[in-house]
């Protein structure tokens, strides 16, 4: 639209304005000339409030002196009315401009909110051809308004829609919302919500349709993509393999944390209050369950499940491991994990790893998810394994002592021997005629210290020989080895062979004092026996301890003998691998297992002289340890 | 029986070679003990030795070498072997080298006592 500049306007509106005042003053014309005034207020009507009332009152000002200047001093009747109807004509209009100047700037305003809104307003004719096409539909469609006017608008934006019913509300109603689908220019489909209102004529004819409507394709996408990963979420829930459920757990805080005083740890405080722990966990309440959790209980439907608790499936025994839980979710972490026993729904026991998270984003604890591991199986199968590795080395033990039965029989032969002399001699000191009770005397003493020797002995064998459970307690290492050496010390004397020792165990070992003193006698006897084909020379071994580290202690059996034979020292620990010709093959593969089972670790080695070592070490105890469990003198 | 008669014991274990002393303490012969082949044959009144009583098995020499050994050096005093492990190949060594006695552990002294004073007797 041109616009004429404001000083031409007002400019020509003055000529006006004076042209008008000079024929008003100075023609002697017949007439309200000054009505014409009303022409220099029309030409300045567009430029604002201020200048329309600018211009009537100048105008009405010129038109006031050109009466006083022409008609004062004989003021005619005529002159007046005439005066007083030009005055009339410029103040009406005055009055129309500035209300004609109200009225266009609200319409522009409403013009501007169409073109400033987001969404897209398009006006169409009864022919669907585009009257109005605002910025937001030339943003979202690509086309321009002067490619888009005058288009008819289904095809140039392709649209889809239900014609009938929008029909029918335009039709009734005269207006319609719902979804929409066109193409933009560039082809990609659009989602729409749209709105249509039905325009009619003064008289109520329709004549087209004002639309307004808003990109809903990337909500539409994302609501999509949020359903189609709830299905996901939700089949990975249901179809895991192990049990899940959720669980609202709102009440089990306040429930357990009543009364708890803020300066004692909440897990200790629960220890010693387990109903109130078991009624927290009896306030929880199953919200959903997967397929493996229906199985894991023993139930029939979910049904049976969703909307119960599950206080009388957990053992009270278990409690404090649920004070735990719930001490450890208290103190803020988000996940705690126990192992701990339930009673199914079908009456089984079962041992399972129980791990709860707290759901992000719930309120207080209204939604957790519970998993649980059912390690009973595996738990059996370890309880299995470790009742046979204690078969076996008891089997390994027995078999151990059948090697050293001649050593063992001689050492019991030994003071046997000793106490049968020094009865017999006692019979002959008494049967003197004067007895010889000093003599007597001494023979008592020394048939009850071999008495005692042979005991030792006896006590040795048996020791080894009992099948216990292995068991863990604080060991006296160097006990240990003198108890080892005392049992082999015939079969190492029988050979020829010295036993030195060096070293002593500053740290607490905890372990099976049985199986431990296993290993030792093996590799003792291992080592004598490596040394029984080595003709004349020295027939040392040496037994060391070193405890110079803190977290484990190493003992080295050390011989002279023949070493093993290339690759040996790696293998010798393989069960069936021996390198002795009457040999199973099996003493050192028990050994490993029984190092290993206690923490430790076993390897063998060729010297660089002669002979080979073979090392182990066990975890120190940390002193505290020790001494808790030391018993109290 | 001979007084003043020499009758050594060697048994490396010393309470068994104490007991065997005291035995023939209490019944009247005096023994010297030793803890060693070795020991025994370093004794400078071995010559004398009119009795010998070993145990078979003993680190270094053992029972039945000293008895070789004493043969070797023309000392033929009766040997009486004790052993812990009376095996049949041990028995019939003893027997080929010319052991008097063989005698299984634990031993009854009062026949060990029978066999010396009979051999000491013959």
């Amino acid at each position: 639209m041109s616009v004429t500049p404001r000083p031409i306007l007002v400019a020509l509106a003055a000529a006006v304005a004076l042209g008008v005042f000079a024929i008003d003053y100075f023609s002697s014309l017949d007439g309200a000339i000054a009505v014409l005034h009303v022409a220099a207020i029309l030409l300045v009507a567009p430029l604002g409030r201020r200048s329309v009332i600018v211009a009537g009152l100048g105008t009405a000002f010129l038109t006031a002196a050109a009466f006083i200047g022409d008609h004062l001093d004989h003021p005619t009747e005529g002159a007046l009315s005439r005066l007083v109807v030009s005055l009339v004509a410029i103040t009406i209009t005055t009055l129309l401009s500035l209300r004609d100047r109200s009225t266009r700037t609200t319409l522009g305003e409403q013009a501007r909110i169409l073109e400033l809104s987001h969404d897209t307003v398009i006006i169409r004719d009864r022919d669907e051809v585009i009257l109005h096409w605002n910025d937001g539909a030339e943003r979202l469609y690509g086309w321009s308004r002067e490619e888009a006017l005058g288009e008819p608008c289904n095809t140039l934006l392709q649209s889809s829609f239900l014609s009938a019913e929008v029909a029918t509300a335009l039709e009734t109603v005269g207006q319609w919302s719902g979804e929409v689908i066109r193409t933009r220019r560039d082809g990609t489909r659009l989602v729409l919500t749209s709105r249509w209102l039905l325009r009619r004529d003064p008289e109520g004819r329709p004549i087209g349709v004002i639309e307004s409507s808003t990109d809903v394709t990337e909500q539409r996408r994302a609501d999509a993509e949020r359903h189609a990963s709830e299905e996901r979420y939700r089949t990975i829930f249901e179809a895991a393999g192990f049990a899940t459920w959720e669980s609202d757990w709102s009440q089990a805080l306040d429930l357990a944390a009543e009364g708890a005083p803020s300066d004692e740890s909440l897990e200790a405080w629960l220890a010693a209050r387990p109903e109130q722990v078991q009624t927290a966990i009896g306030s929880a309440v199953i919200r959903n369950v997967n397929r493996a959790t229906i199985e894991l209980f023993g139930a029939a439907s979910k049904e049976d499940l969703i909307g119960k608790d599950l206080c009388g499936c957990y053992l009270p025994e278990c409690t404090p491991e649920f004070a735990h839980i719930i001490a450890v979710l208290a103190g803020g972490t988000d996940t705690a994990e126990i192992e701990t026993r339930l009673r199914t729904l079908d009456g089984r026991i079962a041992d399972i790893v129980l791990r709860v998270t707290v759901l992000p984003g719930c309120e207080g604890w209204s939604h957790m998810l519970v998993m649980a591991f059912d390690v009973t199986e595996r738990n059996e199968a370890r309880a299995r394994l470790e009742q046979t590795s204690a078969e076996l080395a008891h089997a390994a033990r027995i078999s151990m002592l059948g090697e050293l039965a001649a050593s063992i029989a001689h050492e019991v032969n030994q003071p046997l021997t000793a106490i049968i002399n020094y009865g017999k001699s006692a019979r002959r000191w008494l049967a003197r005629p004067e007895p010889d009770l000093a003599e007597l005397s001494e023979c008592l003493e020394k048939i009850i210290s071999n008495g005692t020797r042979a005991g030792d002995v006896v006590g040795r064998v048996r020791s080894l020989a009992r099948k216990a459970t292995p068991q863990t307690e604080p060991l006296d290492f160097d006990d240990l080895i003198n108890d080892a050496i005392a049992l082999i010390q015939h079969e190492a004397r029988a050979l020829d062979v010295v036993i030195r020792r060096s070293g002593k165990a500053y740290s607490t070992i905890v372990g099976d004092r049985i199986q431990i003193q296993q290993v030792l006698v093996n590799l003792l006897m291992n080592g004598i026996q490596a040394m029984r084909d080595i003709g004349a020379h020295r027939r040392e071994l040496c037994v060391s301890i070193d405890a110079s580290r803190s977290d484990h202690v190493r003992v080295e059996v050390r011989d002279c003998g023949t070493g093993f034979p290339d690759g040996g020292a790696m293998r010798i620990f393989e069960p069936f691998f021996t390198t002795k010709q009457e040999g199973m093959g099996m003493g050192l593969s028990i050994c490993r297992s029984i190092i290993e089972a206690q923490g430790g670790r076993i390897e063998a080695s060729n010297n660089v002289g002669a002979g080979a070592t073979v090392a182990f070490t066990l975890p120190a105890v940390k002193a505290e340890w020790a001494a808790e469990r030391e018993p109290i003198s | 029986m001979r007084t003043g008669s020499l009758i050594c014991v060697v048994d490396d274990d010393e309470e068994v070679r104490d007991s065997v002393g005291t035995f023939f303490r209490s019944a009247g012969i005096k023994v010297v003990k030793f803890a060693a082949a070795e020991e025994l044959l370093a004794f400078p009144d071995l010559a004398t030795m009119d009795f010998l009583i070993t145990d078979l098995h003993m680190p270094g020499m053992n029972g039945l070498e000293l008895q070789r050994e004493l043969r070797r050096q023309g000392n033929h005093a009766p040997v009486i072997l004790m052993t812990a492990f009376p095996t049949a190949e041990a028995r019939e060594e003893a027997k080929r080298v010319g052991i008097a006695a063989f005698v299984a552990k634990p031993t009854d002294p009062e026949m060990l006592l029978e066999q010396v004073n009979a051999l000491l007797a013959a």
